[in-house]
């Protein structure tokens, strides 16, 4: 027999994007939100030191079951399936995007231009940024995005070892403190930050914003309904309309009993790779490419940006460990005003011990025990390292793609997806430059400190902080959403986060993804009624 | 072999033998029973490779927490996955019956070059055994304890790690990976005296 569960808003996925939308839309809407999420809920706060004790001992997985078995895709593709999402990993790095992001092509006549301007995303930034905790402090005017009000809460200190550092960065551009989801003050009841440093993949304390602090609060308040292990395996249409009627789904626990979420609004708030592979999913007689796809621009344009980094060797005194996820950052590079050739990238500084690690061998290879292995070690730290790393832009192809793999299926014999990046021609042409621009600005920085880089430059294939696969524009020609998410195909269906960014900026995404997802909650709710407030 | 008592190594060693063989059976979910490290043997070998000024205090420290992180050691258990990649991984064979089979082999060596157990040796012989067990490790920076293929490499793998080895590296109270407070960090870790 079919249970089927019926709401106002179905939301698909509950990662960090769905449960701020989720809070949003709970704060002005009266109506049923359901949320559906395929992985299992995480382990409570009270048990995170001792999962945190075990991952630094023994490198183990802080997240137990936090995924599903036979979900091995072939592609860049983070593992993590579970309530909070990635999120649960993430290391709360929340720099926002800046106002050259949504204008490449104007600026620079590169890749497209967005649908929305970064004064249309500022208010959402911000409410992004009030509801996760973000501290922060701004930046100098050329070198970081404007913004309308004061970061919520006051920055995280430098360490020592960045106060060192900073003055050293300022040879080339202003560098300040990182803007990060932790708490610098005690925040809607969570702790301030105490330099556990294992921020990814877990925190302690509660200090760094998780979306799983949402759910429970939302739960506990009956403000909506999530059910887990439940997978959303296809959309299905009003009989001879476009509008989405059900979601079918299978309860891993109970497969041969079908689910059907039935719901006047969809949400796809599966990320960049499970929003596109649904709807390819849910391909049909009248969506044979599949839904939201009239125009085959579902799955394409996967966005992300690379990086290239170094280690420099400084004449500093450091004490690496003071608190090593925290960074400097820059946004000088995001706003190069005029170019010659488009290169455009972040700039963050950490310290590090590369360099100067206790060790086995001298640089004879001599065994070094005891003693020997302690005065190798202290005089190796005479002088600091600092690492350095910048993400630059990479433009996204139109057939840099999630399709559906003709090879692999999940246990539910569904096709997974298969993902495949590729750069835009004229990203692909400028990667080189790029690359060497970078590595020839971190010696210059070495230069400028009397330092040296202790090994040449690498420069990442990876692509981090992917996006895309249901990108917004401004009509079905060029988007699959429109500015607030909502389908070009079907008024009832909207795609949320980082799906729906056109392109993948050069700094951490996560907090523009969010900003996203709550500038659609405008359009998601503009049906609902308001919430009645008592008098 | 007049000091050692030759049963219990071969026990030991068989038992080595044994959790090798049973390593796919841990995948499998079955818990692994190891003894502890022979306590005097760990500790010679500890006052051997560890630095003197760690004392014998710290020297003792060492080797109760290596212990300690020995017996919590749990194989096959799924280890962190990163951003990216869909492939999972999980911890390998459990260490310690090897490591305890190095242990037996050192007082079987101890015994059949010197008639004593190694931990009755003087502190340079012990060094010179280890330093020649070592030299045959081709590494040059430490691996992670679990990694490490002789138990010597892997307690100094273990100690090096340690927060309390960073703040006599450093002599510096900087306590990587512990909770404290915020504001703090600005400051430059208090100096430790005569670490």
């Amino acid at each position: 027999m079919t249970t089927v569960v019926e709401s106002d808003v179905c939301i698909i996925g509950s990662g960090i994007t769905a449960a701020l939308l989720a809070e949003k839309l709970s704060e002005e809407r009266d109506a049923k939100i359901v949320v559906v999420e395929a992985g299992d809920d995480v382990p409570r706060l009270a048990q995170r030191s001792r999962l945190r004790q075990r991952s630094i001992d023994y490198g183990e997985n802080p997240w137990p079951h936090d995924h599903l078995d036979g979900y091995e895709v072939d592609g860049i593709q983070s593992r993590s399936m579970c309530v909070g999402g990635l999120a649960m990993h993430w290391g709360g790095v929340t720099p926002r995007f800046t106002p050259e992001d949504f204008r490449a092509k104007s600026l620079y006549g590169v890749g497209d231009d967005w649908p929305i301007s970064y004064e249309d995303l500022e208010p959402f930034y911000q409410e992004a940024e009030e509801r996760m905790g973000v501290a922060g402090e701004q930046g100098p005017p050329e070198a970081d995005g404007p913004r309308s009000k004061p970061y919520p809460q006051p920055a995280l200190p430098l360490t020592y070892n960045l106060e060192l550092l900073k003055p050293w960065g300022e040879e080339i551009a202003p560098f300040w403190s990182q803007p990060s989801a932790k708490n610098s003050v005690p925040y809607r009841g969570r702790a301030v930050c105490c330099r556990n440093d294992t921020c990814s993949p877990i925190c302690p304390v509660g200090a760094k914003y998780s979306p799983d602090f949402t759910w429970n609060a939302l739960r506990a308040a009956g403000k909506v309904e999530l059910v887990t292990r439940t997978l959303v395996r296809r959309l299905e249409l009003v009989r001879g309309a476009d509008r989405i009627s059900h979601a079918v789904a299978v309860h891993r626990d109970r497969p041969d009993e079908p689910v059907e979420f039935h719901a006047k609004t969809f949400v796809l708030a599966a990320g960049y790779v499970w929003s596109p592979h649904l709807l390819l999913l849910s391909a049909n007689d009248r969506f044979p490419t599949g839904l939201a796809n009239r125009t085959g621009l579902v799955g394409r344009y996967m966005n992300g940006h690379r990086n290239v980094s170094a280690f420099v060797r400084l004449p500093l005194k450091l004490y690496p460990g003071m608190n090593g996820q925290h960074s400097l950052m820059s946004h000088r590079f995001m706003r190069p005003g005029r170019l010659a050739r488009y290169v455009r990238h972040d700039l963050r500084i950490w310290e590090s011990s590369v360099g100067a690690e206790p060790r086995l061998r001298d640089d004879a290879g001599r065994v070094l025990l005891g003693n020997d292995l302690l005065a190798d070690w202290r005089r190796r730290t005479g002088r600091g390292t600092a690492r350095v790393r910048a993400y630059y832009d990479v433009l996204p192809h139109r057939e840099s793609t999630v399709t559906l793999d003709a090879d692999r299926r999940n246990p539910w014999r569904d096709p997974l997806p298969k993902i495949t990046l590729r750069d835009s021609d004229e990203s692909a042409a400028l990667r080189a430059h790029t690359e060497e621009t970078i590595k020839q600005l971190f010696q210059r920085m070495a230069s400028a400190g009397n330092g040296e880089l202790v090994q040449p430059p690498r420069a990442d294939n990876f692509q981090d902080h992917p996006g895309g696969g249901c990108r917004m524009g401004t009509d079905a020609q060029s988007g699959v959403c429109d500015r607030f998410g909502r389908t070009f195909d079907h008024e009832n269906l909207f795609v949320v986060g980082a799906p729906t960014a056109v392109t993948g900026s050069c700094c951490n995404a996560t907090l523009t993804f969010v900003a996203l997802g709550l500038m659609a909650g405008g359009g998601i709710g503009r049906d609902l009624p308001t919430v009645r407030r008592a008098m | 072999m007049s000091a050692l008592d030759r049963r219990r190594f071969l026990k030991t060693a068989a038992g080595a033998a044994a959790a090798a063989v049973t390593a796919g059976g841990a995948a499998a979910g079955c818990a692994t029973e190891t003894a502890a490290l022979d306590p005097s043997t760990m500790l010679a070998l500890a006052q051997a490779i560890l630095p003197e000024e760690l004392g014998s205090d710290g020297i003792q420290r060492a080797v109760s927490g290596f212990q300690t992180w020995l017996a919590g050691y749990q194989p096959a258990a799924e280890t962190t996955h990163g951003y990216g990649t869909g492939n999972l991984d999980y911890t390998p064979a459990h260490p310690g019956p090897g490591w305890a089979a190095q242990l037996e082999a050192l007082n079987l060596e101890a015994d059949q070059r010197f008639g004593s157990a190694f931990a009755q040796l003087s502190e340079q012989r012990r060094t010179e055994m280890l330093r020649r067990l070592i030299a045959r490790e081709r590494v040059e920076r430490l691996p992670d304890p679990v990694q490490a293929r002789h138990v010597a490499v892997g307690l100094l793998a273990y100690w090096a790690q340690t927060p309390e080895a960073t703040n006599r590296c450093y002599q510096a109270k900087i306590d990587p990976l512990t909770c404290r407070p915020l504001g703090e960090q600005t400051q430059r870790p208090a100096t430790i005296r005569g670490g």
